[in-house]
């Protein structure tokens, strides 16, 4: 099984499906969701991030300033990260890039 | 037409043998399984199949409830399982990771696309492949694919790693692809 001869069928799925119904189908599994509160959300986009001054690509996700979860998903450059990097206030340098 | 056919061993209590042979494997649905619902066998791959079975079958066969065996006496049973290479999801390969990843994201990016995410837990790879054949959009027969399984001396001492220990195929629908004609002790033992 390749994905050329299965894409287009899981595409068209996901084309015409809708998010209930999605939501739904994983709740009947057990799986619980909440809702994410957009006053709350800050989506970000190719944004520049720095560490220890260096700049460490892109990253594409969102911030949740209510939890302070982070989902970012970075394409770090590995020399340029310290082996014990601690990302935890990775928000704040987003808020500090403009994000 | 390109079929493909797989070796599998399956250890299991003896007393259930005599059953297997005459009316083939009874696909078990389980959420919690790695590969979605279906039979499992350990097969060829990063480790010995034969003795991952053995394994499997003595490790199931204790009871940690009740501080006792369930039974006395495994088997490991060897079956072919023919499949068209068109309805094999193999994720021990980069082609087969590729199609379930892409699907995985098409998944979250509909969930996050109404604003939600997960309270508690974790997505489990099995759903994803069960809401697929569901929703009849990918017509999976044999899923297989490396994992890090739990035997005895790990189930004891509470050992965990990521690193796969074995590789597994998950038979969706046992009498498709398996004849009962192939399937036959291939050892046994007590536990």
């Amino acid at each position: 099984m390749k994905l050329i001869d299965v894409k287009d069928k899981i595409d068209a799925y996901f084309d015409k499906v809708s998010v209930q119904e999605i939501i739904t189908q994983f709740e009947e599994l057990g799986y619980e969701f909440e809702d994410l509160n957009d006053d709350y959300i800050l989506h970000v986009s190719k944004v520049e991030l720095y560490f220890q001054e260096k700049p460490l690509s892109v990253v594409e996700g969102y911030v949740d300033y209510q939890t302070n979860k982070t989902d970012i998903f970075i394409s770090l450059t590995p020399l340029l990260i310290a082996p014990n990097a601690d990302f935890g206030n990775v928000h704040e340098n987003l808020i500090s890039y403009g994000a | 037409m390109s079929l493909i056919t797989i070796i599998g061993f399956h250890g299991t209590n003896s007393l259930h043998f005599k059953d297997i042979k005459t009316n083939n494997f009874n696909p078990s649905l389980g959420d919690v399984h790695w590969l979605g619902d279906g039979i499992y066998f350990f097969v060829e791959g990063v480790s010995d199949p034969v003795q991952n079975a053995e394994n499997w079958a003595k490790a199931s066969a204790w009871n940690n409830n009740t501080g006792n065996y369930t039974y006395q006496s495994y088997v490991v049973i060897k079956a072919e399982i023919v499949v068209d290479k068109s309805k094999f999801l193999d994720l021990t390969t980069l082609e087969g990771i590729e199609i379930f990843n892409y699907l995985r994201n098409k998944f979250v990016e509909k969930i996050v696309s109404g604003k939600k995410r997960l309270k508690i837990g974790q997505f489990n790879d099995g759903h994803i492949i069960n809401l697929a054949r569901k929703n009849n959009f990918l017509d999976i027969e044999v899923v297989k694919g490396n994992f890090y399984i739990k035997f005895t001396p790990e189930r004891i001492y509470d050992i965990n790693f990521r690193t796969p220990n074995c590789t597994i195929i998950a038979v969706n629908s046992p009498k498709i692809n398996i004849n009962t004609i192939t399937i036959n002790i291939e050892k046994e033992g007590e536990v």
